[in-house]
C-alpha cells in the first residue's frame, strides 16, 4: 500500500449537528446519552468519532439516521442539517428515502446484521430496488458491481452465497456493498472493523477509504481505536459521559491536545512502537454511570488537571475554540494544559 | 528439546540447581476437535486446532502467545492447565508432566497453575459475593481456616480494591474491578504460574492500563511466571520478555521481545506488525503496510507445506511441498520460514 497523502479538506459541508441532545428515558431516571453535540462532517473527509463504551458515540450515530428507538429514546434538543433540511423533524417517511440513499449506516457485528435466510446479492439488491426501484435483474448485476468494488473474488458466483458461507472479512465487505450500493453522501461506519483480526483490518480499512474516494462521499467513523483513527481520520471528535470534549484535526488532537481525557488516553495506551518499558499511566477511576453523571465537568473526578478551589466540580464547561484549525476543547484551563513528555513520543 | 527452547530466557527470580530449569514445558501439543455432524452426530471431520506446540516457560518471565483469531492460542492455553487434554504431546510443570500425575501430586499442581479468563462477566458466579469467590479456591484445597477473612482482605488489597468489597457480588463492579476480581482469584493459591487468556481485551482503553500495570507488579512482588496470551500486539510487547506468534496451530516465530519486534523474521510476523495501527498520525501516513490477501484457511483443511503460503508474498513452489520447521535460519531466533530474513517494520 502506499502512504496516505495528507489530509485535505474541504468547505462543502456536508451535516452540521448543531447542539443535540438525545435522552432515554429508564426507571432509574432519565440518560442523557448524548447532552449538546455539535459538530460538522465535510465531503471527502474521515471524520472519527471517539470515546469508550457509553460515551455516547453509537446514539449520535444512532440519532442522525433516525433509529433511536422511541420510546425509551428521544432527541431532545438541537439539530441535525442534512442538505438544507432539519432530520430531527423529518417524518418517518422521509428518513427511510434518506436511510440506504444518501446517508447509509456500516454495523459493527455483520453476522447479526446480516439476514441469514436471504443471498448476499439479495439483501444488497434490497437497498437499490427500493431506493432506485431497479428490477430484479439490475439490481442482481448492481450487487455484483459493488461486490466486485469491495475486492469479493468472483463476485458473479458468490452473489448468490449465504452470510454463513462467507469468512468474517468478507461479511464485512459484503456490509460496505450493502452500503455504497445507492452511492450514498455519507458512511457511518460503528467500529466497523472492531470484531475483525488486525491482518482483515488492514484490508477492510483500505476498501473504505478507496470507496470513499470514487464515490465522493464522507465518513463517519466511530470507533475506540485510536490507532485506527490516526491512520485514517482526517478530523477527529472525542467524547466523555455523553458530551464532547475535543474536537480539532488528527494532527491537533494527537500532538498538542487541549483536554486532560484525550491526554490521559494516549498515555494509558502501550504502543506497538515503543521498546520501552515504561509504566503506563492509566486513567484513575471509572467512566461515570450517565444516570449519576459528575455535576461540572463529566471528566473532572478523574482529571490530573482539575484543580480545588475550581469551576471543575461546579460549572459544567463549554466547548470553545482553543487554537486556530478549528481546534476545540470543553476544558475550563484548556490554555494551561502542557502535554507531558509521555505524550509527545 | 528442540533449539527453540533456550532462546532468550528471562533472569530467573529463583536461585539454586534448578533456577535454569523450566518451569513450564510444552513439548509437541498436538489438538484435535471431533466435528460431529448427520442424523447421528457422528464424527464426520476432525480438525487441528493445535498442531506440534512446544515452548519453554523460565522462572519469573512472561512469555507472550500471539496470533489472530483461530491461531490455536487459547486452546494452548487451557493444555497448559489441563483444562483440555492434549490429543498428544505433554505439558511438564517444574520436570514432572501433568498428565501422569494424580491425587496429591496433581491437587499441588493445580494450586501452582492458576488461569485468568477474558470475560470478567461470565468468568465470575453473579450469585457468589466476592468473599464467596476468593474463599473456593482455599476451601477446595483445604487452605481455609480462621485467617481466612484476613487473607481475603489481603488478597483484594494486592489487587487494589479494599475490604468492603467482600460482601459485594459481581454486578455491583465495574468491568476492570471484576477483573480485579478474577485476578486475586488465580493468585489466592499463591501459584507459580498464571495463564492469562485475552486479560485486558474486554476492558475500555482507559481501565486497560491499571490492569497491565497490576499484572506487572504482581509478577515482581510473588515472582509469578506468566503465560500471556493476546490478539493486542502493543500490549504483548509492553508485557513480554518473550514471544511466540501463531498461526494456524502452530508458532511461526519464537524469540525474545526484541527479536520477534525489533527483527521479524517470518513473513506472518512482519505482516501482523505492520497491520497494527499506532496512534501516530504522522507514522501512520509514512508506515509501509504489508497487506495480506484473503482470510485465514480452513483449519479443517489446512494448506500443504507451510499453512501460511497461501497468504504469503514470499511463497514457491518449495513451501507447497515441505513444511518449514521452527529453526533458527540464521536470523538469531527459531522462524518456520524456508525463506526467513529479517525485516525491520516498526
Amino acid at each position: 500500500m502506499t502512504a496516505r497523502p495528507l489530509p485535505k479538506f474541504t468547505d462543502d459541508v456536508l451535516l452540521s449537528v448543531q447542539h443535540l441532545s438525545t435522552e432515554f428515558r429508564t426507571d432509574d431516571g432519565v440518560v442523557p446519552a448524548v447532552d449538546d453535540v455539535t459538530f460538522d462532517i465535510r465531503r471527502g473527509e474521515v471524520f472519527a468519532v471517539v470515546g469508550e463504551s457509553g460515551s455516547g458515540k453509537s446514539v449520535t450515530a444512532m440519532s442522525i439516521l433516525g433509529l433511536v428507538p422511541s420510546p425509551p429514546g428521544q432527541i431532545t434538543g438541537g439539530q441535525i442539517m442534512w442538505k438544507g433540511h432539519d432530520l430531527v423533524q423529518a417524518s418517518p417517511a422521509e428518513m427511510r428515502a434518506i436511510r440506504g440513499k444518501e446517508i447509509a449506516m456500516i454495523f459493527q457485528d455483520p453476522m447479526s446484521a446480516l439476514n441469514p435466510v436471504h443471498t448476499i446479492g439479495e439483501q444488497i439488491g434490497e437497498v437499490t430496488r427500493i431506493h432506485e426501484g431497479l428490477r430484479k435483474g439490475a439490481a442482481r448485476t448492481r450487487a455484483i458491481d459493488v461486490l466486485s468494488m469491495v475486492g469479493i473474488p468472483q463476485p458473479e458466483r458468490r452473489v448468490d452465497d449465504y452470510p454463513h458461507e462467507f469468512s468474517g472479512g468478507m461479511r464485512q465487505r459484503a456490509m460496505i456493498a450493502m452500503a455504497i450500493a445507492c452511492e450514498p453522501d455519507l458512511l457511518i461506519a460503528d467500529e466497523p472493523t472492531t470484531a475483525l483480526d488486525v491482518t482483515v483490518q488492514a484490508q477492510v480499512l483500505d476498501v473504505l477509504l478507496e470507496i470513499k474516494d470514487r464515490i465522493n462521499s464522507a465518513i463517519m467513523l466511530i470507533t475506540h481505536d485510536l490507532g485506527v483513527v490516526a491512520g485514517t481520520a482526517d478530523r477527529v471528535m472525542v467524547m466523555y459521559a455523553g458530551t464532547s470534549v475535543e474536537f480539532g484535526t488528527v494532527d491537533e488532537l494527537f500532538y498538542h491536545s487541549r483536554h486532560p481525557y484525550t491526554l490521559g488516553l494516549l498515555a494509558s495506551l502501550p504502543r506497538l512502537d515503543d521498546d520501552s518499558r515504561t509504566r503506563l499511566v492509566p486513567i484513575p477511576g471509572q467512566p461515570p454511570s450517565l444516570l449519576r453523571r459528575p455535576p461540572g465537568c463529566p471528566f473532572h473526578p478523574r482529571c490530573a488537571y482539575a484543580q480545588t478551589p475550581s469551576p471543575c466540580a461546579t460549572d459544567a464547561p463549554v466547548m470553545r475554540l482553543v487554537d486556530h484549525l478549528d481546534h476545540r476543547s470543553s476544558c475550563h484551563f484548556a490554555e494551561q494544559l502542557v502535554a507531558r513528555p509521555e505524550h509527545s513520543r | 528439546m528442540s533449539a527453540e527452547t533456550t532462546v532468550g530466557a528471562a533472569p530467573s527470580a529463583a536461585s539454586g540447581p534448578e533456577a535454569n530449569a523450566p518451569i513450564l514445558r510444552a513439548e509437541h501439543l498436538v489438538k484435535e476437535f471431533a466435528i460431529r455432524g448427520g442424523s447421528m452426530m457422528r464424527t464426520v471431520n476432525k480438525v487441528q486446532a493445535v498442531s506440534d506446540v512446544s515452548f519453554d516457560l523460565a522462572r519469573g518471565e512472561t512469555l507472550g502467545v500471539v496470533g489472530e483469531s483461530g491461531c490455536g492460542k487459547s486452546t494452548t492455553g487451557r493444555m497448559l492447565l489441563d483444562l483440555l487434554h492434549p490429543t498428544s504431546g505433554t505439558v511438564s510443570f517444574e520436570g514432572s508432566p501433568i498428565a501422569e500425575l494424580s491425587g496429591r501430586d496433581l491437587r499441588r499442581v493445580r494450586q501452582r497453575l492458576q488461569i485468568v479468563f477474558q470475560d470478567p462477566y461470565s468468568s465470575l458466579n453473579p450469585r457468589m459475593t466476592v468473599a464467596a469467590t476468593l474463599s473456593e479456591p482455599l476451601r477446595v484445597h483445604g487452605q481455609w481456616n480462621s485467617d481466612g477473612p484476613e487473607r481475603i482482605a489481603a488478597l483484594l488489597d494486592l489487587v487494589g480494591l479494599s475490604p468492603e468489597h467482600a460482601r459485594r457480588y459481581p454486578h455491583e463492579f465495574s468491568g476492570g474491578q471484576r477483573q480485579r476480581v478474577g485476578i486475586a482469584r488465580a493468585i489466592a493459591l499463591e501459584p507459580s504460574v498464571v495463564v492469562l487468556d485475552e486479560p485486558v481485551s474486554a476492558l475500555d482503553v482507559s481501565i486497560q492500563a491499571g490492569i497491565v500495570n497490576l499484572l506487572s507488579e504482581l509478577q515482581e512482588r510473588l515472582g509469578l511466571s506468566y503465560v500471556f496470551i493476546a490478539h493486542d500486539l502493543s500490549v504483548v510487547r509492553h508485557i513480554a520478555d518473550r514471544v511466540a506468534v501463531m498461526y494456524l496451530g502452530k508458532i511461526v516465530e519464537i524469540g525474545s521481545r526484541d527479536e520477534v519486534y525489533g527483527s521479524p523474521s517470518h513473513p506472518y510476523t512482519q505482516a501482523l506488525l505492520s497491520a497494527v495501527p499506532v496512534p501516530d498520525p504522522g507514522k501512520e501516513r509514512t508506515r509501509r503496510r504489508i497487506v495480506l490477501e484473503g482470510d485465514v484457511p480452513s483449519p479443517i483443511d489446512p494448506p500443504s507445506g507451510c499453512r501460511f503460503r497461501t497468504r504469503c508474498p514470499k511463497a514457491e513452489a518449495i513451501c507447497a511441498d515441505e513444511e518449514p520447521a521452527l529453526i533458527d535460519r540464521g536470523t538469531g531466533h527459531p522462524t518456520a520460514c524456508h525463506f526467513a530474513e529479517v525485516e525491520v517494520v516498526l
